[in-house]
């Protein structure tokens, strides 16, 4: 019975301090939310994808413009113009968007409908494809994965 | 979200080193060392079991890693999604995640029953303040044998659970 009540006192602690960390995460993170005046004059490239599952697998659904419905569609900028992604929580589950090359990398979201946004650019010398796709343990592998290209 | 995980992260991880550490310490060092110390091994036991609260101790960090695995499991699989289980990572964390429930098990049912009736016989003959029985030594010994072999089995499934663990991102299929 101790043990019982040890246990779920130190749980409801886990998530007390959770909220807290969170709270302060969100707030400490500007990538989630950039300061307009931290913004590139003219945005070169919009993307929005949607995390969802289709066909049994893991995926980003491009939503809008030339990508809409597209999984995992490739991505491209040329080096030197601002890029904005968004990620939408479709589906609930716990997912980030990230390009180990770039320096990329968002906050985690697990609310559906949950949004978050990146403003990143490559320089010339970056030029090249890459991989983009979801850090989360196994979700890569389990289909959330594309490349994002940087031409010259 | 990454505050909650990183909090779930570090309780898992502490509690799980805090397990697998104590029992492999415990398989390795205090075991053969118990049984060299003799008539002073029972003692020990006593102190270590009933003062120290060893059991307990054991009960709480491997309930700790256990619930704040099952949460973190949950979260990373999207809850149990057939696209992650099967994948490289989801075959490695569910493995990991199986042995070490088993294990978790084992301590619960077979392990922490046998160290409490130790510590429970190490009362009553520090009670009466003679030597033990025949009966009472004869306990003990029984006592200790199974929880050497039950305890061996337990270092070895956690040690493989542990392994399963520290690499399972990086595992394809
Ligand atoms: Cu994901």
């Amino acid at each position: 019975m101790r043990q019982v009540l040890l246990t779920v006192s130190v749980l409801a602690l886990i998530v007390l301090v959770g909220s807290g960390l969170n709270a302060h995460f969100v707030t400490a993170n500007p990538p989630a939310q950039p300061e307009p005046a931290a913004e590139p004059a003219s945005l070169g490239q919009e993307y929005t994808l949607e995390t969802a599952m289709r066909d049994g697998r893991m995926v980003y659904v491009g939503a809008g413009g030339a990508i809409d419905g597209v999984i995992n569609p490739k991505l491209t900028a040329q080096s030197g113009e601002s890029v904005r992604v968004t990620l939408i929580n479709g589906d609930g589950m716990l997912h980030d968007f990230s390009i180990e090359g770039l320096g990329v990398q968002t906050p985690l979201l697990s609310a559906k409908g949950a949004t978050t946004d990146i403003v990143f650019s490559a320089t010339q010398a970056q030029a090249g494809t890459y991989d983009y796709y979801c850090t989360v343990s196994g979700h890569r592998q389990a289909g959330m994965a594309g490349k994002f290209v940087v031409r010259r | 979200m990454n505050g909650i995980l990183i909090v779930l992260r570090t309780i898992h991880i502490v509690a799980g080193v805090l397990w697998v550490g104590s029992a492999i310490f415990y398989l390795l060092f205090v075991e053969p060392t118990v049984k060299n110390l003799g008539p002073a091994g029972p003692k020990f036991m006593q102190d270590l079991i009933d003062r120290r609260r060893y059991p307990l101790f054991m009960n709480a960090v491997s309930a700790l890693t256990v619930l704040a695995g099952l949460f973190l499991y949950w979260m990373a699989s999207g809850g149990l999604q057939m696209a992650w289980v099967l994948t490289g990572p989801g075959i490695g964390f569910t493995f990991g995640s199986l042995v070490a429930l088993v294990v978790y098990a084992i301590g619960f049912f077979m392990l922490k029953p046998r160290a409490e009736r130790m510590g429970k016989l190490g009362q009553d003959i520090g009670r009466t303040g003679g030597p033990p029985t025949p009966e009472q030594v004869a306990e003990l010994h029984t006592l200790g044998e199974e929880m050497t072999a039950i305890g061996r089995w337990d270092a070895i499934l956690l040690t493989v659970s542990l392994i399963a663990m520290a690499t399972a991102r990086y595992w394809t299929f």
